[in-house]
């Protein structure tokens, strides 16, 4: 017999079987069972999801989290991976509350690059999310304090900002500006100064080390404010070792003159402190080398590599930079310059006081954060002890459910046992007769398990939606189920219909046909 | 000529016990049973009749019968019981036995033709097909086509008995194992499947027209009266011996009770 034919047969004789009428009822008991079973998982497990979730945003909604970039591009090596990682730690600490956080952003002219905030070496926005409350905040609108620990000769540098649409509306933007718009930032000494916001993210920045701006849209906001639009958005974290790389007694002697002659250095000099010495290059990717190419940028990448083990290892894939194919090229013009990728970055004074400032303001965030950061672990913890209980309590329902099933499997399995003695008598197969009871498990979880998973589904989401009908608080409940819990439902269901059904007759299928006809007898 | 015939079955030595039981429901069989004749197995219930069906239709597996040694010759190959796997058992009953049990074991869920067509569908003839053969099956026995719609637990016992007759006749098998086949019948129905039962199978499988030959046919009944004209061989067993295996010569026997282990079983009334 064919496989297709076979299968055909195994769903007639299942089908057939399951819906008799003498044992129909013993099939709806399975049928509710399993359906009852889905249901409960997945409307209990959705709430107690959901009942996390809801509390961990309504601790992020409040207070409204802003999101302020200021940009100064600034050299420095001085910037040390501990310094960064210092101010990166306070500032995270008040990611519940949407408090400061670096938000490194690097500006290649009008390259947006964005980094990782511990790397060092690449040019950065000091950058932040801040509380409404924030005594940042409150600096760019009082005399004085922010821009004035900004030097004098770094101000006409400021780029300008990036702020969410929460902080346009607290600022009184209107809704429908776009960037560009020019936020009025007191000096305190005279006149307010205008610090240019370049523009509105719709992206909520509420933690970590990337700030994604979608890309369409950061094209068009710069396409607004530039008249020549040849700019490239760069999405993504750049490693670490990029960051900090030091080519110190790397090269030969003439090394030097080789990149100077190729164009590809911007600065290279010699170093002493005591008995060491070396190189320290700046590597001027683009500067003076027009028209530079995406495939000679890797050029010089991988002939870099090939100088330089220690650059090797750390730019294992010259790729990484996600240059566009040739063939993209042609729909934007390069500039006729790039800016600096600068390896080294040689004056702190530039980005000092951006960075005292965040360090020594007198931020409220880190008191108020230790207490959103205690309460978001409490929510976490209470989340995760529901639902370990509510695991507890599921494996207990499943259980039974199981047992209830696999009873009911084995006493219509003993029932039948002479007809199947028959069957085997006529011919059939012990594969046969297998498929045939795995095909009824497959059939009882079709009927059963997707049904409890969407009316699971509607009923928790009516729960939630009712909870917050009635007292209000859109906060109070909500519904939310991870896809693998959905998923490990049907595959658990799944699981239990097939084995259920294949282990019950295995006794039937096993033995001899003559051996079913006596124990039916 | 019975003389020229080949043993379908043969038996040698064979000892049976049901596991779990001490004493033997068969002992030192040996017997052989030709191709194309029609047996009756008779004796007192409990002398093994059923045990020896059920051994020789291969309802046993291999190592229940432990080392005896069961032969059955399909027309090319000679099969020993010892040796086949459990594939080829299968194989052996679904394309040349039929089975008649002493329960009809009707599916209780599929229609009256779709039980009788069962070893049809094992073999993979389509829907269709398989349950014109069986109206066609349940008109020839009499009957009524309409029965083949109805849901087999709604039948009535002998017409359970018939359709389970008409079961083990549908694919045309070479040998039919019937254990008290005519249980439940009136006479006149008897006759009617009688007559299906002991008529010749088609030479060819699914082939009409094609010419009919004699069917290895093996029955346990207790009433000889309707059958005995066209038994050829009667296997006596008496607490699990063959006491009387051979064929016998019609002409050279005037009634039941020329044969001598049948009369002693007359004399019991264990048959009639």
């Amino acid at each position: 017999m064919k496989a297709r034919e076979a299968l055909t047969l195994a769903v007639w004789f299942a089908a057939c079987d399951l819906f008799e009428r003498q044992v129909r009822r013993t099939t709806r008991t399975m049928i509710v069972t399993l359906f009852s079973v889905t249901l409960f998982l997945v409307a209990a497990f959705g709430l107690a999801f959901g009942f996390g979730r809801a509390r961990q945003e309504r601790l992020r909604a409040s207070p409204e989290s802003l999101c302020l970039l200021v940009g100064n591009p600034i050299i420095s090596d001085e910037i040390t991976p501990d310094l960064l990682k210092r101010i990166s730690q306070r500032l995270k600490k008040s990611k519940v509350s949407s408090g400061a956080q670096l938000m490194p952003f690097h500006i290649l002219d009008n390259v947006y690059w964005n980094s990782v905030p511990e790397g060092v070496g690449a040019r950065r926005m000091a950058g932040r999310t801040i509380a409404e409350t924030d005594p940042l905040l409150r600096t760019l609108q009082r005399p004085g304090v922010f821009q004035s620990q900004v030097p004098e000769d770094s101000r006409s540098k400021l780029q300008g900002v990036i702020i969410t649409e929460k902080m346009q509306v607290q600022l009184g933007l209107p809704l429908d500006q776009r960037a560009p718009a020019t936020l009025w930032a007191n000096s305190g000494a005279g006149e307010p100064q205008a610090v240019t916001i370049l523009g509105i993210t719709s992206v909520p920045v509420l933690d970590g080390h990337q700030f994604i701006v979608p890309e369409p849209y950061l094209e068009e906001f710069l396409a607004a404010i530039h008249s020549r639009p040849r700019r490239r958005i760069r999405i993504g974290p750049m490693p670490d070792e990029l960051c900090d790389i030091e080519f110190r007694n790397e090269f030969s002697d003439n090394f030097g003159d080789q990149m100077l002659a190729l164009g590809l250095t911007r600065r290279i000099g010699n170093w002493k402190i005591g008995d060491r010495a070396g190189w320290k290059i700046e590597l001027n990717i683009g500067k003076g080398v027009d028209g530079l190419t995406s495939a000679q940028w890797v050029k010089v990448i991988e002939e870099l590599k090939t100088m330089s083990p220690k650059l090797r290892d750390a730019i294992p894939n010259a790729a990484h930079f996600m240059f566009p194919e040739e063939s993209e090229m042609a729909s934007y013009q390069l500039p006729d310059s790039y800016d600096d990728l600068a390896v080294y970055v040689d004056d702190i004074d530039r980005l000092r006081p951006v960075m005292n400032a965040i360090l020594a303001a007198d931020d409220p965030s880190p008191m108020v954060s230790e207490d959103k950061v205690r309460q978001a672990e409490e929510i976490d913890a209470t989340t995760q002890t529901v639902i370990a209980l509510l695991s507890i309590v599921s494996l207990v329902i499943v259980g039974i459910a199981s047992i209830n099933l696999y009873t009911i499997l084995v006493l219509r399995a003993e029932q039948q046992i002479g007809e199947i003695g028959m069957l085997k008598a006529m011919g059939m197969g012990r594969s046969l007769l297998k498929l045939i009871y795995v095909v009824q498990g497959v059939l009882l979880w079709a009927i059963s398990v997707p049904l409890g998973v969407v009316v699971g589904l509607l009923m928790g989401s009516l729960v939630a939606w009712g909870c917050c009908w009635a007292t209000g608080d859109p906060y109070r409940l909500w519904f939310y189920l991870p896809w693998e819990v959905v998923l490990g439902v049907l595959t658990g269901n799944g699981l239990l219909c097939v084995c259920g059904t294949h282990f019950s007759t295995r006794q039937a299928r096993e033995s001899s046909p003559n051996r079913c006809l006596q124990i039916s007898l | 000529m019975i003389a020229d015939r080949r043993a379908c079955f043969q038996m040698r030595n064979l000892t049976f016990q049901y596991p779990g039981s001490r004493s033997c429901a068969l002992s030192n069989v040996s017997l052989d049973i030709l191709d194309g004749l029609t047996t009756a197995i008779v004796g007192l219930s409990g002398s093994g009749k059923s045990s020896l069906l059920s051994i020789l239709g291969l309802l046993w597996e291999g190592n229940d019968i432990g080392a005896n040694t069961v032969c059955y010759h399909d027309g090319e190959r000679r099969n020993d019981y010892t040796t086949l796997t459990a594939e080829q058992r299968t194989q052996i009953r679904k394309r040349d036995f039929g089975f008649v049990l002493q329960n009809a074991f009707l599916l209780p869920h599929f229609t009256c033709e779709d039980n009788v067509a069962m070893p049809l569908a094992l073999r993979g003839t389509p829907l269709a097909e398989r349950r014109e053969v069986a109206r066609s099956l349940l008109v020839k026995a009499g009957l009524s086509a309409d029965l083949g719609k109805c849901l087999a637990r709604n039948v009535s016992g002998g017409e359970r008995q018939r359709l389970a007759t008409l079961r083990a006749l549908v694919h045309n098998p070479r040998v039919v194992f019937a254990d008290e086949p005519l249980n439940n019948l009136d006479h006149y129905s008897s006759c009617r499947i009688l007559e299906l039962l002991l008529d010749g199978r088609k030479s060819a499988v699914d082939c009409e027209s094609s010419e009919s030959v004699p069917r290895t046919t093996l029955i346990v009944s207790h009433s000889l009266h309707d059958i005995y004209s066209r038994i050829d061989q009667f296997l006596v067993l008496r607490d699990g011996r063959l006491v009387e295996g051979s064929p016998f010569v019609r002409d050279q026997v005037d009634s039941l009770g020329g044969i001598p282990g049948l009369r002693r079983l007359m004399e019991h009334g264990a048959v009639s």
